[in-house]
């Protein structure tokens, strides 16, 4: 008998520990892109969202070795479920992030053009994240192109 | 010659009367947006007189139309302030900027430059009403240009109408005859705040409110109300400053104009109404003689059923059946008896007696219907006969033949 009690006990303490508290519904979405010129150590940062992240390691993805370019802007939108949506001008993928601790994690290169984006904006269009880049438009998720 | 700062205010005008939103990015619009609000902030900052705040007045009017496509965009990424809020706290801006010209911001001021934007406002309905499209872009704006005017047209009418209230309690509240110091500071008061020239003007605007703008049922009730309101203020004041006023030939003349501006006022509204109703019927492809008034709208309808109830024989029934339905139905009963006749009579411009003619008539136009249904289609009958003579005539001649 006790150590069938031993057990329960154990196991409420075990399942009570795990317990996570989720907030729900959340809207992370950003109403308008930013377009961000990195500083000289590759660091943008914008004022409204209070975000600043390095964008050396996408520059280096993008370009190889070449150094970062100040004059080339980073336009960025975070979506509806919190995805961050990051992409500038020659780029030829839409990278998305999550936020982790301290960072943003990759969790998709889209790949939307091997000449790379000529003139690239993006708009708001929940639950989609609109690229547009000429007359081309895309429809973004984060698992990627879900129409043009 | 144009000054600098004339020049740059010019050129604001001139850039927000030529620059579209071709854009299709969010974040462009709103830079452009941003920019364009930075660059009248400044201008109104370094404005170096009331006339070059006056022109500005013109610009944001202009500016806040060109946007207005685009608002509930900008609601969402303007930050802190909304669309709105920032166009109520440019006009702030400017009234405080205008402060600092003139020391005394009397009624009369206010009045001057609430005509100054409805002035503009009226051109911007005028330009889109020119336009050769008619899309729901246009109506949309067409509708928010009037919700603004009507808005405007509004706060400058009661500011008059304080003008007249102070008068009225102050000067004319007693019956009795004033004394000649009462008289002079009477005078001096209309005097001061111009208002033979205010209520003019105030009803000239609203004529051309009026004849500018596309209003609906409950606009045309409310104007009704006011303008009765208005109309029955002045009738109180009218006579007396007749009476004070009897040896000044340009004061008479200007009280016998506003009387006829009134009357003027009323015949320009009651023909906006009367061609709405007929618009009304228009639009579901019943087409009256026009008419201006209640009695020629019945002598028009019922002509239309007397027309429709004599052609019965040479047109389609099916047509006949759709006009009936669609006038008696979806007109008159729905939209006509339910939204204009009470305040029709109410404002008695049209009466029970000729709303029961009309419906007299109803009921010998569905009869006449129900009869052409039930009668025997004679052309149909002759047509079978002839087909039955012919095939008899060829039937006979082939067994001749073969005879």
């Amino acid at each position: 008998m006790k150590k069938l009690v031993l057990i329960q006990l154990t196991i409420i303490l075990l399942f009570g520990a795990c317990t996570s508290l989720v907030l729900k519904p959340a809207n992370f979405a950003w109403p308008v892109e930013a377009v961000l010129a990195p500083d000289e150590n590759g660091t943008v940062q914008d004022e409204r969202y209070s975000v600043s992240f390095n964008v050396s390691q996408i520059f280096f993805e993008e370009f190889a070795d070449a150094p970062i370019n100040q004059d080339k802007q980073i336009r960025i939108i975070r979506n509806t479920n919190g995805f961050y949506f990051v992409t500038s001008k020659e780029f030829k993928n839409v990278y998305v992030f999550a936020a982790g601790d301290a960072s943003l994690n990759l969790v998709n290169k889209i790949l939307i053009s091997e000449n790379g984006l000529q003139n690239p904006v993006m708009n708001q269009r929940a639950p989609y994240i609109e690229l547009i880049d000429g007359e081309t438009n895309y429809n973004l998720t984060s698992k990627g192109i879900t129409g043009k | 010659m144009l000054n600098c700062k004339s020049f740059s205010i010019v050129t604001l005008v001139f850039l927000a009367l030529t620059s579209f939103s071709y854009s299709q990015s969010d974040y462009e619009k709103t830079q452009k947006f941003n920019t364009k609000y930075k660059e009248i902030e400044q201008s109104i900052i370094d404005a170096e007189s009331l006339a070059d705040c006056e022109e500005l007045e013109t610009v944001i009017i202009y500016f806040k139309n060109e946007f207005s496509d685009d608002k509930e965009l900008l609601d969402k990424t303007l930050y802190p302030l909304k669309f709105d809020e920032s166009f109520v706290k440019l006009e702030e801006l400017l009234e405080t900027r205008k402060g600092d010209f003139t020391q005394i911001t009397s009624l009369q001021d206010k009045i001057n430059s609430l005509d100054r934007q409805n002035t503009t406002l009226l051109n911007l309905i005028d330009d889109l009403e020119a336009s050769q499209v008619e899309d729901a872009a246009k109506i949309d704006s067409l509708n928010k240009l009037t919700s603004q005017l009507k808005t405007n047209i509004k706060r400058r009418d009661e500011l008059v109408e304080n003008i007249v209230d102070s008068l009225l309690n102050d000067y004319l509240k007693d019956t009795f005859t004033l004394n000649d110091t009462e008289k002079i500071s009477l005078k001096k008061y209309i005097e001061y705040n111009n208002l033979f020239y205010n209520i003019e003007q105030t009803i000239t605007d609203n004529i051309r409110f009026l004849e500018a703008t596309r209003l609906q049922t409950d606009d045309f009730a409310q104007l009704k109300i006011d303008y009765k309101e208005f109309e029955s203020t002045w009738n109180k004041i009218g006579p007396r400053l007749a009476e004070i006023y009897l040896n000044n030939k340009d004061k008479t003349e200007s009280i016998t104009e506003i009387n006829g501006k009134f009357s003027e006022l009323n015949k320009t509204l009651d023909n906006k109404i009367w061609t709405a109703l007929y618009k009304t019927f228009k639009r579901k492809d019943i087409v009256l003689q026009p008419f201006k008034s209640g009695e020629e709208f019945t002598t028009s309808t019922l002509v239309f059923i007397e027309d429709e109830m004599k052609n019965k024989s040479i047109r389609r029934l099916s047509d006949l059946k759709e006009n009936y339905e669609t006038f008696v139905d979806s007109l008159w009963f729905s939209e006509f008896k339910a939204n204009w006749v009470p305040f029709l009579i109410e404002n008695k411009m049209f009466t029970v007696e000729q709303k029961d003619t009309i419906e007299t008539q109803f009921a010998n136009w569905n009869e006449a219907l129900i009869e052409e249904e039930t009668e025997p289609n004679y052309w149909n009958y002759l047509i079978v006969a002839v087909v039955i003579i012919v095939i008899a005539i060829l039937m006979v001649s082939m067994f001749k033949k073969k005879d």
